[in-house]
């Protein structure tokens, strides 16, 4: 699986801007090595940094250790006591510049994360591109609500 | 040192891919990191039945760094006879606190790192057991 597109080939870019996407900071949670491992790589091949944990503290950690994080890609189910959706809901409240992106095998979960995220989590199995499509949207909004 | 490595038949050559098995997010996250950076291609597993998950998906590891003690499931039975199966392949293992390596049959006859270690120790460790084949 290659990444068929460059996140900063689209729109009219800066080699600046450019520069600032690659440094795109996305930490996926994830407790499925397989599914893991390839949404990761394929993320690297599109120019992210990304940072791989199976569970809500490895956020903390993270956050802690001072790197600056843009995206959090964490899936309902995860390692430990809480789940993506807690995650979710905590990271809106404390950390209101990170976005995160649920993704869910389990049926029903749209609804119940309903308000937790504008889409809802994306339905396994999903392809790694739709993924990035929607991590580059987010980026976008972020960069036109920083100019505006 | 190059971390690439020639495929047979005069293919174009690959990163060397390592397997990091490492229960604690910061350990692993840095060592991955720096290997990263260095120019390998880094699989990371969280414990030992998610190694085996990686093994068995059929990726030829040119090398496994793992902390045995971090992980959940110690050291799992799968991981320890893939392991004892493969003599050949580098390993090279953080030893416990106490500064003992790992007493299973399997580990004890490969390469064993003490905590604190720097990944730049790793990497000639690693280069070293790579040339010594």
């Amino acid at each position: 699986m290659r990444c068929s597109e460059v996140p900063f080939t689209v729109g009219h870019r800066t080699a600046d801007e450019s520069m600032a996407e690659t440094q795109s900071c996305v930490l996926i949670l994830e407790t499925d090595i397989l599914v893991r491992m390839s949404v990761a790589q394929y993320l690297r091949e599109c120019g992210y940094t990304v940072i791989e944990g199976v569970q809500a503290s490895d956020f903390n950690t993270l956050i802690e250790s001072g790197r600056e994080l843009h995206i959090v890609l964490a899936d309902i189910n995860l390692f430990g006591d809480v789940t993506g959706f807690e995650l979710s809901r905590s990271i809106r409240q404390t950390h209101p510049n990170i976005d995160v992106i649920l993704t869910s095998g389990v049926a029903g979960a749209a609804e119940q994360a309903h308000g937790l995220c504008e889409d809802g989590p994306i339905r396994k199995p999903y392809h790694p591109k739709d993924l990035e499509a929607r991590i580059r949207i987010l980026i976008e909004k972020r960069r036109n609500s920083k100019r505006s | 040192m190059d971390p690439l490595v020639s495929d047979e038949h005069g293919a174009k050559p690959r990163r060397k891919l390592i397997l990091i098995v490492e229960g604690d997010f910061l350990a692993r996250w840095t060592a991955a990191e720096y290997l990263r950076e260095t120019g390998f291609d880094v699989i990371e597993a969280v414990n030992s039945a998610e190694a085996v998950a990686a093994l068995r998906a059929g990726s030829a590891f040119d090398a496994v760094f793992g902390d045995l003690t971090s992980m959940s499931d110690i050291a799992g039975p799968e991981l320890l006879d893939w392991l004892e199966k493969r003599p050949a392949l580098p390993v090279i293992l953080v030893a416990d606190s106490s500064g003992h390596s790992p007493t299973q049959p399997a580990m004890q006859k490969r390469s064993s790192i003490a905590k604190p270690y720097a990944m730049n120790e790793v990497e000639q460790r690693l280069h070293a057991l790579w040339d010594a084949r």
